[in-house]
C-alpha cells in the first residue's frame, strides 16, 4: 500500500467518546469534563448517526474503527461492545480488522481491559505522556509515574498484543536528560507501538495563556528539535520502525492501519460531537457540544455542523501534505494519478523540483519522502504544495 | 478702511499650555468678536491634531473692533503664530505683521526657552511688548518670581507685567488697553505703491488660495492686478476681506491693515509665506524684507505598509501639500519598502504632524525611515552633491569630505539638570557655548550641535531628563565637515536600502551592532542560514548569524482534522506573503517598523557606554 489509496478504498471509522474526568491544560480537543451522565444516552446518539449515515450513503466496506477522545476508557466495556457491534452490522469489517481505544493509565484495570478485549478491542493506545512526576503535574495529568507501568503488564496479562503509548515531549521546563529518561522507559517497556508528539500551544488553553503572560516556559525550537532528533536516533539503533513522522512501530505489521488511512488521505466516518470524517471529496465535522449533537440524532438530523466541499487543487495538495509524512512510503507517482487522474510531476514539478534542491526530500520520479531535515520542517514542505496567496509588494 | 490710527496689530507669544488660545478666546468675547453660541472653545486652534498637541500649527488671523477707555474704537488684529521651533520662519513673518505682542507667560511655569527665542524675534523685529503673567489663581502660581525674571531677563519695567487669569477673565480689560496704549499704530504710506506681507495662506475649494496679508505700504483693492514679488505669479484679487474670525468681504484694505486676498491660485507654493504682494501694473521698487523660500531641514522616506496604498498616499500628500508650502515630497523607491515618497520637512515635529495626519485624516498605515538631515558632500573631482537619501551617498573612495548641519541650541531649564542636559549634549557631539543664571534656580544654557543628532528623539531625551522641565530652542547655525560615514545593513550578503544610515564613525559601531542584534531578533529563522551585516563601505563592523529554522511540523492529527492542519498551514503561508523580500530572505514589516523606530533610544546612549 502506498499513499493515496484508492478512492473506493474501505472506510475508517472514528468515533470520539467527548468526556473527561478533567481537562488537561495543554488540551484543545472537543471533549468535557463532569458530563458522564450523558454517556448512556450519548452512545444511542452514535448508534442514530450510524444508522443516518447508512441511510445517506449506503452499506460500504470499513477496515478500522478507533475509539478516541477525550477517554474512551471512561465508557464500560459493555458499551464499547454494543458500538463495535453496530458498526459491524452496518459497515462489513474483516474479523481481523484494527479495533483501536485509547485510554488513560489511570482508567483501566484487568479486569476493564479483559472487558475491552471481549468487545472486539484488538489495540489499546496509553497516554501515558511522560514518566516524570514534575511533566505530569505540568501536563495536568491525573495518573503517577507508576501507574503506566502497571497498566502494561495489566495489558501483557490480559492479552493485548497491539500496545501503543504516546509521550510528549517539549512540556514546560522540560530538560534533554528528563527526556532521554523517557525514552529509556519506552525502550525498556517495549510497546508495539509509540506516538512522540510534540507539545503544541494551542490557541484558547489555558497554556497558551499561561506562556503569554510568561508563567510557563517551554523549550525552543533548538530545544524540541534536538529531543526529536534523539528519538529518531535512539529509536532507529534500537531497531524501531519510523513510519510517521510521530510514530514508530515495533514492526511494520504493528503500524496503525486507522491512521495510516489519514496520512494517505483515505476516506472515514467521523461519529460523535465534533468528530471529523471525510468521504467522497467531502470533509465534514459535527456540532460539538454533546447535548446539541445528541438533539439533532434524536431529531433524525445529520448532526453535520461544517462542511468543505474539496477541489481538485485542495484535494492534491492535501495528499502531498498528508502523505509526505510517512517516511518510508511517502507520495507514490502511480497512486497519485491513480487517484487524481494527473502526473505529480506535471501537477508539482516545480515545487518537488525546488524541494529537493533545498535538500528536504527525495523524488525520483516514482517516489517523494522527505528527507530526515524535510521531517523537522514539514510544514515548510507541505505548505508549498498548497496554492499559492497573492504576494504583497 | 480704518485711519491706522486706530488700527493695533499683535500677536500673542507663549509657550505651549501657557494660556494662548484661552486669552485670545476671552479677548474674542470681551470685544463682542463672536457671540457666544458661537464660541467654539479655542476657535484659533481649529485642527484637531493641534488642539490633541495643545499647539498652533497655522497661523490665524482675527479682527476686533475694541471701544477703549479715551472714547475711539480701535481695530485691533490678532495674528496667532505657530508655537513650536520647527515654524520659527512662519513665526517671524507673523511677527513681522505687527507692531506689537503678547508675552503671556504661565504663572507657575515660569520662562521657557521657546517662548524667549520668539521675544528675542519680536524685539529684534521691533515689536513693543506687553508682558502678561497667566494662571495667577493658580495654586502653585508664583507670579512675582515670574514677573520679576521677565524683567531680568527682558528687562520690562515692573508696571508694565499685567497679571492676569484668561480662564477666570481676570485682567482681560487691562490688556485691551495696554494694546491700545503700548503698542504703537502701523505706520506705511497709503499713497505709495502697494505692498502687502503674506503671512500664511491656506487653500479654499472655490476661492483657491487666500493669502493672509497685512498691507504694509499703499490701498488693496477688490479686483486690483497683483503680482507676488518673489515667485513672480501674477493675478488678480477675486475678493478682498477682513477676519470677522470668518472671512468678510471689503472693498479696499488700507496700509496698516490685515485681511485676506482670494487669488484663484491653485497651489500654496505659489503664494509662499514672506512673499510681498504688488499692484501689477504700479510695481514697488523693492519687496519687504526677511522673505526664504522654504527649506526643509528633515528628510525621511514615507511608505505604504501595503503596497496598494501607495495611489492614496500620493493623492493625500498632494492634499496636505495644498495647504502646507513646507512640505515638500518626490517619488522614490526602496528595494525593501517598494514605492513610497522622499519628504521633506521644517522638523521633527512637522515630519509628526504630517505622519499623523496621513494616518489619521487619510487612514493610512504608514511606515517612515529614519530621519536625516541634508549633507553637503565635496568631491574628490572638486563637485558638491547635496544628500539628503543615505542611498544617494557616494561611494567613500569618492568622497574627500562631508559636510553636516550644525544648529544653536538654547536649553531653559532648572539648575539642577544642568549635569544631565550637559550629558546629553555632549553624548550627541555638542559643544557647549554659554551658561546664564536667570535666577537662583533657572539657568539658559547654549549649545552647539549636529542637527542630525538633534533630530532623533533629542526633544523627547531631554524632556525625560528633566522631568519635563527644560525646553528648548534651535536655529540652523552652518555646515561643517564631520567624520561621517555611511552605514549599510546587509541581509544575506544584499544591502538593504531602507535601513541605511549616515551616521559619525565614533557611534557608527555601536548602531551597526544595535541593528544587526536587533534584526536578527526579528527576522524570522528562514530555511537556510542568513548573515547580517552592518558595513562602511566593504568593511563588515558587526556581524550576527540566523540559524537556519529547524524545526516546524504539526505533531498529530487532530483525530483526523486535516481541514484545521491544512488552514493552519495556509495561514502561515499567508503570513509569508505578506513579507518583503529582500534577496531570497522573507522579512516580516513588523520587523522593519521595530527597526525603524529604535533610531531613536539608539541616539540618546553614547557609543560605548553600554
Amino acid at each position: 500500500m502506498t499513499a493515496p489509496l484508492p478512492a473506493d478504498a474501505p472506510l475508517g471509522v472514528y468515533i470520539h467518546i467527548p468526556f473527561c474526568t478533567r481537562i488537561c491544560p495543554y488540551c484543545d480537543f472537543n471533549t468535557y469534563a463532569r458530563q458522564e451522565h450523558l454517556i448512556p444516552e450519548y452512545v444511542e446518539a452514535l448508534i442514530g448517526e450510524m444508522d443516518l449515515t447508512l441511510a445517506a450513503i449506503g452499506p460500504r466496506p470499513a477496515q478500522s474503527i478507533f475509539f478516541g477522545g477525550g477517554t474512551p476508557s471512561l465508557l464500560p466495556p459493555e458499551l464499547i461492545a454494543r458500538l463495535i457491534d453496530a458498526v459491524r452490522e452496518r459497515f462489513p469489517l474483516p474479523d481481523d480488522a484494527e479495533v483501536s481505544l485509547e485510554a488513560n493509565p489511570e482508567t483501566i484495570d484487568a479486569a476493564t481491559l479483559d472487558g475491552f478485549l471481549q468487545a472486539g478491542v484488538n489495540r489499546i493506545s496509553l497516554g501515558v505522556q511522560t514518566q516524570q512526576a514534575r511533566g505530569l503535574k505540568v501536563l495536568g495529568r491525573a495518573h503517577k509515574p507508576d501507574v503506566p507501568e502497571r497498566a502494561l503488564a495489566a495489558a501483557r496479562a490480559a492479552g493485548v498484543d497491539n500496545f501503543s503509548v504516546d509521550f510528549i515531549f517539549g512540556w514546560p521546563g522540560q530538560t534533554m536528560a528528563e527526556w532521554e529518561d523517557d525514552l529509556d522507559s519506552i525502550l525498556r517497556w517495549q510497546p508495539d507501538h509509540l506516538s512522540l508528539y510534540s507539545l503544541i500551544i494551542e490557541p484558547g488553553t489555558p497554556y497558551e495563556r499561561a506562556v503569554q503572560r510568561g508563567i510557563l516556559t517551554v523549550p525552543d525550537e533548538d530545544a524540541t528539535a534536538d529531543m526529536y532528533e534523539r528519538a529518531l536516533d535512539r529509536l532507529a539503533a534500537a531497531g524501531w520502525y519510523h513510519y510517521e513522522i510521530s510514530n514508530w512501530a515495533r514492526t511494520p505489521e504493528h503500524r496503525s492501519r486507522h491512521n495510516l488511512l489519514y496520512w494517505r488521505n483515505g476516506h472515514y466516518l467521523g461519529l460523535g460531537a465534533g468528530a471529523h470524517a471525510h468521504l467522497d471529496n467531502v470533509r465534514s465535522s459535527n456540532i460539538r457540544l454533546p447535548a446539541h449533537y445528541i438533539a439533532a440524532v434524536r431529531d433524525g438530523r445529520l448532526p453535520i455542523e461544517e462542511r468543505e466541499e474539496l477541489d481538485e487543487t485542495t484535494a492534491m495538495a492535501e495528499t502531498m501534505m498528508l502523505g509526505l509524512r510517512l517516511p518510508e512510503e511517502g507520495v507514490s507517482a502511480t497512486a497519485f494519478a491513480a487517484r487524481h487522474g494527473r502526473e505529480l510531476e506535471e501537477v508539482y514539478g516545480r515545487q518537488l523540483s525546488d524541494l529537493a534542491a533545498a535538500s528536504l526530500l527525495h523524488w525520483d520520479g516514482e517516489h517523494v519522502r522527505l528527507t530526515r531535515r524535510g521531517l523537522l520542517l514539514a510544514n515548510e514542505v507541505a505548505a508549498r504544495f498548497l496554492p499559492e496567496p497573492a504576494r504583497a509588494g | 478702511m480704518i485711519e491706522q490710527e486706530r488700527i493695533r496689530n499683535f500677536s500673542i507669544i507663549a509657550h505651549i499650555d501657557h494660556g494662548k488660545s484661552t486669552l485670545a478666546d476671552r479677548l474674542l468675547e470681551f470685544t463682542h468678536a463672536v457671540t457666544e453660541r458661537e464660541m467654539v472653545e479655542q476657535i484659533l486652534d481649529s485642527m484637531d491634531l493641534e488642539r490633541e498637541k495643545g499647539i498652533t500649527i497655522k497661523a490665524r488671523s482675527v479682527r476686533m473692533d475694541y471701544q477703549a477707555k479715551d472714547g475711539q474704537t480701535y481695530a485691533l488684529n490678532l495674528i496667532d503664530t505657530p508655537g513650536h521651533v520647527d515654524f520659527s520662519y512662519e513665526v517671524s513673518r507673523s511677527l513681522a505683521a505687527c507692531e506689537g505682542a503678547l508675552l503671556v507667560v504661565d504663572a507657575a511655569q515660569g520662562i521657557e526657552a521657546q517662548t524667549m527665542a520668539n521675544v528675542h524675534l519680536a524685539i529684534d523685529a521691533g515689536l513693543a511688548i506687553v508682558a502678561v503673567v497667566n494662571k495667577i489663581d493658580l495654586p502653585n502660581a508664583q507670579p512675582e518670581k515670574v514677573a520679576h525674571d521677565l524683567q531680568q531677563v527682558i528687562g520690562l519695567l515692573e508696571d508694565e507685567i499685567i497679571f492676569a487669569s484668561a480662564k477666570s477673565g481676570i485682567g482681560v480689560e487691562e490688556i485691551l488697553e495696554a494694546i491700545v496704549t503700548k503698542i504703537p499704530p502701523p505706520s506705511g504710506d497709503r499713497s505709495a505703491p502697494l505692498r502687502a506681507l503674506i503671512f500664511d495662506s491656506h487653500y479654499d475649494p472655490y476661492k483657491g488660495v487666500i493669502a493672509y496679508v497685512k498691507v504694509v505700504d499703499g490701498i488693496l483693492r477688490e479686483e486690483q492686478p497683483l503680482r507676488l514679488m518673489a515667485t513672480g505669479k501674477e493675478t488678480d484679487a477675486l475678493e478682498i476681506g477682513v477676519f470677522r474670525p470668518t472671512m468678510t468681504r471689503v472693498t479696499e484694505l488700507g496700509a496698516g491693515e490685515v485681511g485676506y486676498i482670494a487669488t484663484g491660485l491653485k497651489v500654496v507654493t505659489d503664494c509662499q509665506v514672506g512673499d510681498t504682494v504688488t499692484d501689477a501694473e504700479r510695481p514697488a521698487p523693492e519687496p519687504l524684507p526677511g522673505y526664504r523660500p522654504v527649506k526643509p531641514m528633515v528628510f525621511a522616506g514615507l511608505y505604504p505598509v501595503d503596497g496598494e496604498d501607495y495611489p492614496a498616499l500620493r493623492d493625500a500628500l498632494a492634499r496636505l501639500k495644498l495647504n502646507d508650502a513646507s512640505l515638500v515630497y518626490e517619488p522614490e523607491s526602496s528595494d525593501a519598502l517598494g514605492f513610497g515618497f522622499r519628504c521633506g520637512f521644517l522638523g521633527l515635529l512637522h515630519m509628526e504632524i504630517i505622519q499623523e495626519r496621513l494616518e489619521r485624516e487619510y487612514k493610512l498605515d504608514l511606515l517612515a525611515t529614519a530621519p536625516s538631515v541634508e549633507y553637503e558632500v565635496l568631491k574628490r573631482d572638486g563637485t558638491v552633491v547635496h544628500v539628503d537619501n543615505p542611498s544617494d551617498m557616494p561611494s567613500p573612495g569618492e568622497i574627500e569630505e562631508i559636510r553636516e548641519p550644525w544648529a544653536k541650541l538654547t536649553i531653559m531649564s532648572p539648575s539642577r539638570y544642568i549635569g544631565a542636559i550637559m550629558e546629553l549634549v555632549t553624548n550627541r557631539r555638542g559643544q557647549f557655548v554659554d551658561m546664564t543664571y536667570l535666577d537662583e534656580d533657572r539657568v539658559q544654557l547654549s549649545f552647539e550641535m549636529p542637527l542630525a543628532e538633534l533630530i532623533v528623539d533629542f526633544y523627547d531625551q531631554l524632556k525625560s531628563r528633566t522631568q519635563g522641565y527644560a525646553s528648548l530652542d534651535y536655529q540652523l547655525a552652518d555646515m561643517r565637515a564631520s567624520d561621517l560615514v555611511k552605514l549599510d545593513i546587509l541581509v544575506n550578503g544584499q544591502p538593504v536600502d531602507a535601513l541605511s544610515l549616515i551616521t559619525h564613525r565614533d557611534s557608527a559601531y555601536h548602531r551597526g551592532r544595535e541593528l544587526v542584534e536587533s534584526l536578527r531578533k526579528l527576522i524570522p529563522r528562514q530555511l537556510f542560514d542568513v548573515p547580517i551585516q552592518a558595513s562602511i563601505g566593504s568593511r563588515v563592523i558587526a556581524r550576527e548569524t540566523i540559524r537556519a529554522m529547524r524545526k516546524n511540523v504539526l505533531a498529530k492529527c487532530y483525530g483526523g482534522d486535516v481541514t484545521r492542519k491544512r488552514k493552519l498551514l495556509e495561514k502561515q503561508k499567508e503570513g509569508k506573503a505578506r513579507m518583503k523580500m529582500v534577496g531570497s530572505v522573507e522579512i516580516p514589516q513588523e520587523a522593519f517598523l521595530a527597526v525603524l523606530s529604535l533610531g531613536g533610544d539608539a541616539n540618546g546612549r553614547s557609543p560605548g557606554r553600554e
